[in-house]
Order: C-alpha cells, then structure tokens, then sequence
C-alpha cells in the first residue's frame, strides 16, 4: 500500500510541472506589455518600469521567470501577486474559491432538483407529447446566450418585481438568479441524460423480475430503477462542478460574484499575469490533491487497484 | 456504476477537507474558519470526479443584454426600495461584525457604485473610482475649489516668491484618523513613500514629471531614499523646493498622492488619512468600500454618516441596481444614455469632464510630416456630426487642445472646423497621399465606428482611394505605439488631465522631451511657449504663453484633436443636492440623504 502511495504520489510531479509551465508560456506570451498595461494610455515613466521588472522579474528570459516563479511556489508556497494591485494571488483565490464553490454547487443543486424529474417523466412518457416538448424547450433554453437571458432575469425578478437583490454575493439570496441562469443552461444535458439512462434501466431484468414479483410501479421505478439509472446522472453533476469552477464566467461579472472566473477574466485584459498564472496553478494543485486523495482512499477500499 | 458513485462521494469528502484546510478569508477580516467550511460543505455539494476545468466558451462580452430597459421603468415603487436597502445593510452588518452604527438601515447612509478600484491607498491612487474614495479619507496641502483654482486644505496659506521654492503653511488642528497629529514631517514621509521605487507606485512621477520637486525622481531611480526638495521648517511650515518654477504647483498638490501619510505601516486595504471620512473596516475587494464620518475632522465634514461604495464589475449591473433602488448612485453604460435620460429625468445628470481623444499623427514620416496634409485630414472630418449621429450629442466635438473647462484653454482652432473645399485644397497643394493610409486604434473600447466615419469623411472630402484600419486590444496596441517603429499612419489615443489646467493637455502629449508624444512631434515655439507660461509669475499670467503654445499647435495639428469627454450618472429618489467636480468625481460629502 505504502508503495502505491508513493508511486501514485510520484505521478503527481512531472503533471504539475507540464501543467504549469504550459498555463505560465500561454499567459505570459500573450502579446502586450503587461506594465503597459497598468498605465492606460499614459507612458511608463523609465523608473517605474524599472522598478516592476525589478520586483517582478519580467525582464528575465521567460524561463527563468517561470523556475523563480515554480521555486517560490515550491519553497515558500507564494502564488505571486498582482501586478495590479500588489495583493498576494493566494488572497485572492481563497476569497474567490468559496464564492464560486457556492455558485457551482447550487447550481448543479438546482439542475438536478429539475433535470433529474424532467428527465424521468421524459422517460415515463417516452415519444408522447411530453417527451418531445420537454426536449424541444430544454433545447431552446440552451440556446439562449446567458447574458441576455440573466439580463432578463435581473430586470423582471430585481428590477421590476424586487424579489432578488440585482447582485452581490454576501448573502445566499445573492445566488439563487445566478445558479437558476446556470441550472437551466446545464438542464438539458441532466434530463436527457436521466432519461435515456431511465430507458436503459426499464429494460433490464430487475426490473422485469420485480414488475412480476407485483411492485407497485412506484416502487419500481423509486427503488429498483431510479436507484441504478440515477448513478451516471450524478457523475455527470460532478462533472459539471468542476467545470463550473473556472467557467462562470459571465454569470459572476453580471451578477458581481467575484469567483474564480471573475478574476481570471478580469486579469487577461489587464494582463496581470500573475493571478491568471496563480490562480490556474492553485486550480490545477487542488484537482491534483483531491484526485491523489480519491486515488489512494480508493485503492484502500478496492484491492485490485494497487497490484495493477 | 456503484463504484463511479462511490469515487464520487470519496472526491466530495476530499474537496470539502481542501475547503475546511484553506479556510475562507473572504469576508472582512478571519472569520472562523469552521463556519465558513461548513457552508461551504453545502455549496461544493456535487463536486465530484474531480475532472480537469473546461474551457468555457462563454467569453462574450456582458454587454447589451439589457436593451431593452423600457421594461424596467415604473419600477421604483417605494416597497421595492425599502426591502432592497434591507437587504443590503443587513449584509453589511452581517458581514464586519464590528459592529457599525446600528443594524438597520439608519437611512443617512449614501451607497455609491463604483468599480473596483487599483488602489486607494493615497501613495498610489490612479483611477477615478480609487480618487472618489481617497478623496473623502484624505486632505493634502490644498484641494480644488468648484472653479479649479487651489483652495486651502491641511495648508491655511502658502507663498513663492520665484514659484521655484513654496513654503506652505499647516494647520495645527489636523490629525490622522488614529488621532496622530499631522505635521510637516507627514507630507515628507508620504513624499519619500510614493516616491521610494520600493513601493511601486504607478502615479510617483506625480512628483517628478508634474509637480517637478527637486530630488523626486532620484528617489524613484534608487539614488537616494529622500527627496532633498521637501524640508520641515517646523512643524507647521513645509517648503517644497522645484527643479524648475512651475505656477501650477498648490493645483498639482491636491493630487492625492501628495497626501500626509501617517507613522508605521498602513494596511493599503484600510488606509488612514485625515480625510472628511474613515474607513469603516476593511475594504472588501469587489464587493465594498464604506466610509463614515470623521467627528474629529478639522472642516466640516459634511451630510451622511456613511458612504457605502458598492464595486461593480459590469456597468450595466450597477446601472440596474440603481433601477431597482439597491444603490443610491450609478453610472450608465453608454448604450443607455438616451434611455436613462428619459428614464431618470432631473436625476440623469450629464457632465463634462477634462478627458478627450484625439488621432495623433507620426509627424516624423511621410506623408505625416507636412503640415498641410495634417491640417487637411483635420478639417475633412465633420466633428459635430459623427457626435450627433454616433454619440447621440453625448460628447462635445473638440474645437481646440484642450477641454473649454479647462483654465487656459482658448479652443476655436480653425483646423478643427469642418471645411471639406479648404481639405481638399490643402491636400491637392501638398500632393496628396499616395497609397492607403491605416489607421491605428484599439479594438473593444467603442472606437471603430468614429474611426470608420473619420475615414469616411478622408474618402468623400479628399479623394483618399483606401483606408486600411489595424485594431488590436488595447495593451499589444501600446506596445506598437511605443516600439521603435512606432505607427505608420494616424492613431488614436485619449488623454486624462492629472490636474485642472489646460498646460496638462499640452506639455505631456507635445514637449519634445515627453514619453507621452507618441506624435514624436517638436517644435522649438512650442517649447519655448511651455517654458514662458512655466516662468510666469503665477497661471493666470501665463495664460498668454498657453494661448500661443495652443497657437502654435493649431497651426502644426500633430493630432486631430476629436472629442471632449462627459460622463453621465443617474440617482434614485431618496438622495437629492448630487453634485460633481471637474473630475466627474461625485461630491458625496455634500449629498442629501431622504
């Protein structure tokens, strides 16, 4: 066990390293002079510029910057800070990551509170009128570009009704419009999800032995089917958090949520180029820890894995 | 499939582990880590196989989604009002559990939006959003009167007898938020502070390339780690001495970071000044900066007892707030203008501010290099109609070099004027410009249909066969305007002024000595010009000297001066007497709160 522990741990080093120098090359050879890019349209003073390359490094060869930058990452676990703003990149992520953990996670809370009994009222119902209006508005709501319809959202329900706050992200009714925008996008993938994955289940024996057993249909299709149709809908949830941890980005600007993306996006036309680095890096260290974490837990529970 | 579940509910319990293990700092000051963990428990909920992050595509801009704000009229009844302003102090109250002035809304509280600025720490403050909060925490020597001129603040008086060496005189009632007296010893630190290039910050040449204090930019180059110009005579009487004399000097120190800056260290997230306001708590980054009144303020410190900056990322969010009376005063995404005029009424104001754009020529190459051609593209261009066709009347076409608002201005430059048969005659005599001419700008920032209009007007007016036009973002667009090769056809770029004269339109953008003239333009009269109103007794008599400069200017057009900026804001109805500066900076001190 200790062995796989360390082998698996291993595996870990080259991925953060390739990870990061490629997040590192990409941002920093954006075209644009990133202390430029802190004066607008007014010249850099010559001491000033100066003084940013010196404090930054950014008159180094690019990979020199990148082994100052890893080594401090390493050693001293200092994420960089902001060009802008000189505030430390770790700050600003853990004040982001809640943030949008909570966005994420009602979001996904609330597509499966609607995708998940779409879908298998969908599938009760398959090729019937239901099924295919549930597909068809599905379909049209995922076409909606979200800032027009979190627009709309923002004028009917904070403007004109005033039952939300229009934005902000003290409090947890600062969310509801924000995840309900992301939960209808993510909607159509979940119910249909559910449904074919329902279909599937309906045809398996189980289902047909516990239909002749006498089951109530209830409870065939609550205990015998759900159970077993519902488990790749779930990882497919999972998926989507993840996905929604750097990807809200539009939702966060217009709702003023200052996550994840809300930074990184902000960042890139600034060219600060330490958060978006910092922030990726943290991003790519904490998927690697909860992956080594998942790994070695699972290894524990399931024997086969360490021998392979 | 159990074990995908299972894997599942392992990479939850890890995630929410990684949560609870980097705690949340991101209300005010440490909360305690478990509470935060534990909501979060509920937020990271599904988080699950742990998959790489997808490349969103959803980068569109945030723009336009809400054209149609006909919908949202008729909105503000007085219900909505009262729930939202709940609402939002019971946030603010929840979150810094130093408990402020009571829970509720006390009602004398003007909630403001603004973006989030750089800094508002006064030894780096730099864009607008960051100077209409520094300006209710800090007083420097002088202010700006409301007609521009310089007013005593910290100093009671000050005098010159060459404009080269300034003695001011302080106050000696002055004290720091922490209740530390503020002494001529204050403004010297705050000097070596912003000018040490340990500090990094981005307005120190403020003091060296503006206001020209001696020993400033040694100190920014490392050589020194005082600025020898500044001497505490006592307590009460600072002298400034200048590289060269320089009139404008008690206009330039009113910037703020010429400041008073107290002993220690400063947390740049609560920064102590001796401003109107203190910070109430500390500045939560994208969410909120609020302010209270100073009681020990030396002035009068003025209407509400607190001043809630609420940050906003999307004007257009800030915009519909206000629409929905969650804030009391917001900006309005330019889309708007019109609607928000009709919308909002007496409480849509418009103002303008000391900002303009302009196409500046590389006056070092052909065919830029002859005036004629200059003047010609110039006067080709129909100013006042691409401001009413494009701008809706919301800008001023530009009639000189400087805003009329500004002291010294003299506008009316007959090269400004619309006169296609002069263009077009200037043009033939010069010969013409064989070939395309391009046009540099920069994408994403609302100037491609002026530009094209502007092109346009070179097609009819002129007989130019071709205009090709290069955009870029804005920061690879700087890196080629600044490039040894520079641009090789008209460009376009704005300027802000840094103080209320009309000779900081010029000396920056045309000195042949400023990194500023991306025109690479020099003129002997014109530096002549700039150094007579430099030598002048005092600004008003150096007027002349800026009227000739501005002259000289209007005879070479290295850039064709465009537009004069405004800006707009709209309030809602339980605040009244909103007042702006020059600036466009809102006179929050002197709002009506009920």
């Amino acid at each position: 066990m200790a062995r796989y522990i360390f082998r698996r741990t291993l595996q870990i080093i080259p991925v953060f390293f390739i990870a990061t120098f490629l997040i590192f090359v990409v941002v920093w050879v954006l075209p644009g002079d990133p202390i430029q890019a802190q004066f607008g349209e007014r010249a850099v003073p010559e001491n000033t510029r100066a003084a940013y390359e010196d404090r930054y490094n950014l008159d180094d060869p690019l990979p020199v910057q990148y082994w100052k930058y890893i080594t401090g990452i390493i050693f001293r676990l200092d994420f960089g800070e902001s060009l802008r703003t000189q505030r430390p990149v770790k700050d600003i992520f853990f004040e982001a990551l809640p943030r949008t953990l909570r966005l994420a996670g009602l979001a996904v809370l609330m597509d499966a509170a609607m995708g998940i009994p779409l879908g298998i009222a969908a599938a009760r119902r398959r090729g019937r009128f239901f099924d295919n209006s549930t597909l068809f508005s599905t379909i049209v709501l995922l076409s909606i570009p979200p800032f027009v319809m979190l627009g709309l959202f923002q004028l009917i329900f904070s403007v004109t009704l005033g039952w939300f706050p229009v934005s902000g992200a003290d409090s947890w009714t600062n969310y509801i419009m924000p995840a309900f925008g992301i939960a209808v996008g993510t909607m159509a993938t979940t119910s249909r999800l559910m449904r074919s994955s329902m279909i599937d289940t309906f045809r398996e024996d189980y289902i047909k032995t516990a239909r002749a057993k006498g089951a109530s249909e209830g409870r065939v299709l609550s205990v015998h089917a759900l159970r077993n149709a519902i488990i790749p809908v779930i990882t497919s949830l999972g998926v989507a958090v993840g996905a929604l941890i750097g990807g809200t980005i539009v939702t966060e600007s217009i709702f003023q949520i200052p996550g994840i993306g809300f930074q990184i996006a902000r960042s890139i036309p600034a060219r600060d180029g330490f958060v978006i680095v910092g922030v990726s890096t943290m991003l790519v260290v904490a998927y690697l820890i909860i992956n080594l974490i998942v790994d070695v837990l699972y290894a524990l529970i399931d024997p086969r894995i360490r021998y392979d | 499939m159990k074990a995908q579940l299972l894997r599942f509910l392992v990479a939850l319990f890890a995630l929410s582990l990684f949560v609870a293990a980097c705690g949340d700092s991101s209300d005010s000051s440490q909360s305690s880590d478990d509470d935060t963990s534990a909501s979060d428990d509920g937020g990271g909920d599904d988080d699950g196989s742990s998959d790489d992050d997808s490349s969103d595509d959803d980068s569109s801009d945030d723009d336009s989604s809400d054209d149609d704000s006909s919908d949202g009229d008729s909105s503000d009844d007085s219900s909505d009002d009262d729930s939202s302003d709940d609402d939002s102090s019971d946030d603010t109250s929840a979150d810094d559990g130093d408990g402020d002035d009571g829970g509720g809304s006390d009602g004398n509280e003007v909630s403001y939006g603004i973006v989030e600025p750089s800094w508002i720490d006064s030894f780096n403050v730099q864009d607008s959003e960051g100077f209409e909060v520094a300006r209710l925490l800090y007083d420097g020597l002088t202010a700006l009167a409301p007609d521009l001129s310089a007013a005593p603040a910290v100093a009671e008086s000050w005098e010159t007898e060459d404009n080269q060496v300034w003695t001011f005189n302080l106050r000696d009632d002055v004290t720091f938020h922490d209740g530390t007296p503020v002494t001529a010893e204050s403004f010297i630190r705050a000097f070596n502070f912003a000018a040490n290039p340990d500090n990094l910050s981005d307005v120190a040449y403020q003091g060296s390339a503006i206001a020209g204090i001696e020993g400033w930019a040694e100190v920014e180059g490392g050589e020194a780690t005082e600025v020898s110009g500044a001497v505490a005579i006592d307590d009460t009487t600072l002298e400034i001495t200048l590289a060269t004399p320089y009139p404008l000097l008690p206009k330039a120190m009113a910037h703020p970071v010429f400041s008073p800056r107290p002993e220690g260290d400063v947390d740049p997230d609560a920064p102590i000044g001796n401003g109107p306001y203190m910070m109430d708590g500390v500045w939560e980054h994208d969410t909120q900066i609020r302010v209270v009144r100073n009681d020990s303020y030396y002035g009068d410190a003025g209407g509400p007892d607190a001043i809630l900056f609420r940050i906003f990322d999307s004007i257009d969010t800030m915009y519909l707030e206000v629409q929905a009376g969650g804030l009391d005063v917001g900006d309005v995404p330019p889309e708007q203008i019109e609607s928000a005029a009709s919308e909002f009424g007496d409480r849509f104001i418009q103002l303008d501010i000391g900002s303009y754009n302009y196409l500046g020529f590389p006056t070092q190459i052909e065919p830029f290099d002859n005036p004629d051609i200059r003047r010609a593209l110039s006067l080709a261009i129909d100013r006042q109609g691409i401001v009413d066709a494009i701008f809706a009347g919301t800008r001023a076409p530009a009639n000189g070099f400087a805003p009329p608002l500004a002291p010294g201005a003299v506008g009316e430059c007959a090269n400004t004027e619309f006169d296609p048969d002069l263009a077009k005659e200037l043009y033939d005599a010069a010969g013409g410009i064989d070939g395309p001419i391009t046009v540099f700008f920069n994408s994403g920032g609302g100037h491609e249909e002026w530009i094209e209009a502007v092109a346009n007007f070179w097609k009819q007016n002129l007989g130019v066969e071709e205009v090709e036009f290069v955009g870029q973002e804005f920061s690879p667009y700087l890196d080629v305007l600044q490039s040894e090769e520079g641009v090789t056809g008209p460009y376009r770029l704005g300027w802000l002024w840094d103080l209320p004269s009309a000779e900081n339109f010029l000396s920056p953008l045309f000195l042949s000595t400023s990194g500023d003239n991306f025109s690479l333009y020099e003129s002997a009269d014109f530096d002549a010009a700039i150094d007579d109103f430099r030598a002048a007794e005092d600004e008003e008599a150096g007027f002349p000297a800026l009227a000739d400069a501005q002259n000289v200017l209007c005879e070479d057009m290295p850039v064709a001066p465009m537009f004069f900026g405004t800006a707009q804001k709209v309030f809602g109805e339980n605040v009244s007497n909103v007042n702006y500066t020059v600036f466009g900076y809102t006179e929050l001190e002197s709002v009506e709160v009920g």
